[in-house]
C-alpha cells in the first residue's frame, strides 16, 4: 500500500513540480530594433492643384517639406510567458477525443474480424 | 503493469495540463543612432487635413458650412451642386471657401458666378438622367426646392427637377 502510494505519488508531485516551474521557464530578452526616425517640417504654404470633374472638383493638397530621416536603433524588450491554461472544456475535448478514437479503432476491428468474420465466407 | 500505470498516470496529467506560451513585445523610449541625418525637401501630399468649407451667409440666414478632410492621397472632392443653387436662388454670384483649420486662414476660393451655376446644373441634371444618386442635407434638398420654384427658365429648371428626383437625404451626423 505504501509503496504503491509512493510509485503513484511521485510522478503526480513531479508533475505539480513541472507546472509550478512554467513561469520560470519565461524571460525577457533585450532586442535592438532599427528604425528610422522621421522628423517633417512644414516649409511653404499649402498647394491646391485642381481636377475639374462633372458638377465637381478634386482637390490635391500638397506642401513642401523638409524631411530629416535619421536610421536609429530602439530597444525592444521581448517577454516571453509559459503557463497552465487548463480548463474543463479543453480537457473535455481531448479526452473525449481519444476515447473516441480508440473506441471507433476498436469497433471497426470487432465489426470486421468478429462480426463479420472473412474466414466465414472462406468456409462457404 | 505498475508501468503502465505510471504510463497513464503521466499520459492524463498531461492531457489535464494545457501549456501555453506567450510573446509578446515592448518598445521603450531608448534609443541609439547608427548613421548620419539626411535632409530632402519634397512636394508632399496632406492626408487628414480638416478644412471647412463655407459661403457667405444670405439675408435668410442660409449658408453652406462642410467640415471635409483630405483622402490618404491628399483628395478633396468638392461638389459645385451647392454654391450653385445658391447663386441660382439668391441670383448673385457666391463665392466659395476653403478655411484651412491649421493656417487658420482661407487657403482656396472659386467664384460660382450665374453662367457657371447654370452649367453646372446641366452637368448634374445629366448625371441625374444617368442615375447617379444626390446625397445632401436636409436644408440644402429645401434650398433646390426653392431654385425651382424661383427659376423660369425650361431648360434649367428640367435639369433642377432631375437632380430633385435623385436626391436622398444625408443625416446631420455624416
Amino acid at each position: 500500500m505504501k509503496l504503491g502510494i509512493i510509485r503513484l505519488g511521485l510522478p503526480l508531485a513531479f508533475y505539480a513540480c513541472a507546472i509550478l516551474t512554467l513561469p520560470s521557464c519565461g524571460g525577457t530578452e533585450e532586442v535592438w530594433e532599427p528604425q528610422v526616425e522621421v522628423e517633417e517640417t512644414p516649409l511653404g504654404p499649402m498647394r491646391f492643384q485642381e481636377t475639374p470633374g462633372p458638377g465637381k472638383v478634386k482637390l490635391t493638397v500638397t506642401q513642401e517639406t523638409q524631411t530629416r530621416e535619421t536610421p536609429i536603433e530602439r530597444l525592444t524588450l521581448v517577454h516571453e510567458e509559459s503557463y497552465a491554461d487548463f480548463d474543463w472544456d479543453s480537457f473535455g475535448l481531448v479526452f473525449w477525443s481519444v476515447v473516441g478514437g480508440i473506441a471507433s479503432i476498436g469497433l471497426y476491428f470487432l465489426f470486421a474480424f468478429v462480426i463479420f468474420d472473412p474466414s466465414d465466407d472462406e468456409n462457404k | 503493469m505498475m508501468k503502465t500505470n505510471r504510463l497513464l498516470i503521466l499520459l492524463l496529467a498531461l492531457l489535464l495540463s494545457g501549456c501555453a506560451t506567450r510573446v509578446w513585445t515592448e518598445q521603450t523610449e531608448v534609443v541609439r543612432p547608427v548613421g548620419p541625418t539626411t535632409e530632402s525637401t519634397k512636394n508632399q501630399t496632406l492626408a487628414d487635413e480638416f478644412f471647412e468649407l463655407r459661403t457667405a451667409a444670405e439675408v435668410d440666414g442660409y449658408a453652406l458650412a462642410e467640415t471635409m478632410y483630405t483622402d490618404d492621397a491628399g483628395e478633396l472632392d468638392i461638389n459645385l451642386l451647392l454654391p450653385a443653387l445658391q447663386a441660382l436662388t439668391y441670383a448673385h454670384d457666391v463665392t466659395l471657401e476653403l478655411f484651412s483649420y491649421t493656417d487658420d486662414k482661407i487657403v482656396w476660393s472659386r467664384v460660382i458666378t450665374d453662367q457657371r451655376a447654370r452649367e453646372i446644373v446641366r452637368e448634374w441634371g445629366v448625371q441625374a438622367e444617368l442615375g447617379s444618386e444626390v446625397r445632401i442635407r436636409k436644408k440644402q434638398a429645401d434650398l433646390l426646392d426653392r431654385a425651382i420654384e424661383k427659376v423660369l427658365e425650361p431648360e434649367v429648371r428640367n435639369n433642377l427637377e432631375s437632380i430633385r428626383l435623385k436626391v436622398t437625404i444625408r443625416p446631420d451626423w455624416e
